[in-house]
């Protein structure tokens, strides 16, 4: 029953999130978002310092090509969280695109995929993005 | 272990698979049987690298900066990894270092087959290692069952030859290489289901 009912509200989400390339499966939707591992931000010193200005596929196309007020950055490297504020708004940004905003939906159930060689650490660092950015049940492994 | 659900791979037997996935920054490879992780090992060299070997290979050999996009452009269309009969050429453009200015060259396969040596060597080992330390009857599995291919690297020209002939054994890239991870995470949240979260060892 329960199973049943939480098929009917939540969604489950498994999410690769790579150095190069984030992707989100959605069960029966099959790869609902596939897009580069990229954050562009600006400075925005009014503003209490750094805003987002894209994500993913437009960011991407930024790199090397930013002027000095912007800067595009790739928040994962070798595999790990370089920049963990990044990572996790990048996540967030993703997660809602694919879920959506509204507030009278479970938060999803998340399965995000790290690597073998990673430390605990660095885990929780996951772990927490993926909470940061509104999901529950968050379980990963490699 | 997702890569390996995602290619398909019959993880659940009491056998052994070996899976490799190349990403962008690392290289991780992996035996599996029953559902579980029998030895894996990772290595932080992949797409990222070999961008970056392109680069240091322009540089050195004409003195002309790329940027990353570019060396990147040029190890999907003309990049390999393993000699072939034909060779292609890719016309780039970056800047001349003592001029300072955008300069016109053209680059081919067997270039960037040089520069990708030391990354892709890199790789070979970590495959041998995991070899080496795989228990033999799970080894035994392996050189039946042969090695997949998971993530972008997969994609790379020839490196599936480059690994059948550094290791003698079959080596395959599964479908679809950049989703594997994605879509094998979906379908364990989907055993996790039908057979409870301890299945598959889940933290
Ligand atoms: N046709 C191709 N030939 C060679 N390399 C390719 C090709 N297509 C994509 N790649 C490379 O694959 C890499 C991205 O692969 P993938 O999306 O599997 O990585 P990731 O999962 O984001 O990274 P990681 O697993 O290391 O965190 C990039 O370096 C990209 O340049
Ligand atoms: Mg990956």
């Amino acid at each position: 029953m329960f199973k049943r009912l939480r098929g009917y509200f939540s969604t489950d989400l498994s999410i690769d999130l790579g150095t190069a390339n984030t992707l989100i499966y959605v069960r029966d939707k099959g790869i609902v978002l596939n897009e580069p591992s990229v954050v562009a931000v600006q400075d925005e010193p009014t503003r209490g310092g750094k805003i987002i200005v894209a994500v993913g596929t437009e960011a991407k196309n930024m790199l090397g090509r930013t002027p000095g007020h912007i800067t595009a950055v790739r928040p994962m490297k070798d595999g790990v969280i370089a920049d963990f504020t990044y990572t996790e708004k990048m996540l967030q940004y993703f997660i809602n695109k694919v879920h959506g905003n509204r507030t009278l939906k479970p938060s999803p159930r998340v399965l995000v995929c790290v690597p073998f060689g990673s430390t605990q650490v660095e885990r929780r660092a996951i772990r927490e993005s993926a909470e940061g950015a509104g999901a529950r049940n968050v379980a990963h492994r490699e | 272990m997702a890569a390996a659900v995602g290619a398909g791979l019959p993880v659940h037997e009491p056998r052994g698979s070996m899976v490799l996935d190349i990403g962008g920054g690392t290289s991780e490879v992996a035996v599996l049987s029953l559902n579980g992780v029998v030895y894996a090992n990772s290595a932080r060299i992949g797409g990222d690298r070999f961008d970056e070997a392109i680069m240091n290979y322009v540089r050195r050999n004409y003195g002309i900066l790329i940027g990353e996009a570019t060396s990147e452009r040029i190890k999907i269309e003309i990049g390999s990894a393993y000699p072939g009969t034909q060779v292609r050429e890719l016309s780039v453009k970056g800047r001349n270092l003592s001029e300072g200015v955008p300069r016109s060259f053209t680059l081919n396969s067997n270039e960037i087959l040089e520069a990708l040596q030391e990354p892709l060597q890199s790789i070979v080992s970590a495959v041998k290692q995991a070899l080496e330390q795989t228990p033999p009857e799970l080894g035994a599995d392996v050189a039946e069952r042969g090695i997949v291919l998971t993530g972008g690297g997969a994609l790379l020209r020839d490196i599936d030859k480059l690994l059948t002939e550094e290791t003698g054994l079959p080596v395959m890239v599964a479908d679809d290489p950049l989703t594997c991870v994605a879509r094998g995470g979906g379908r364990i949240l989907e055993l996790m289901d039908e057979l409870g979260p301890g299945h598959f060892g889940l933290e």
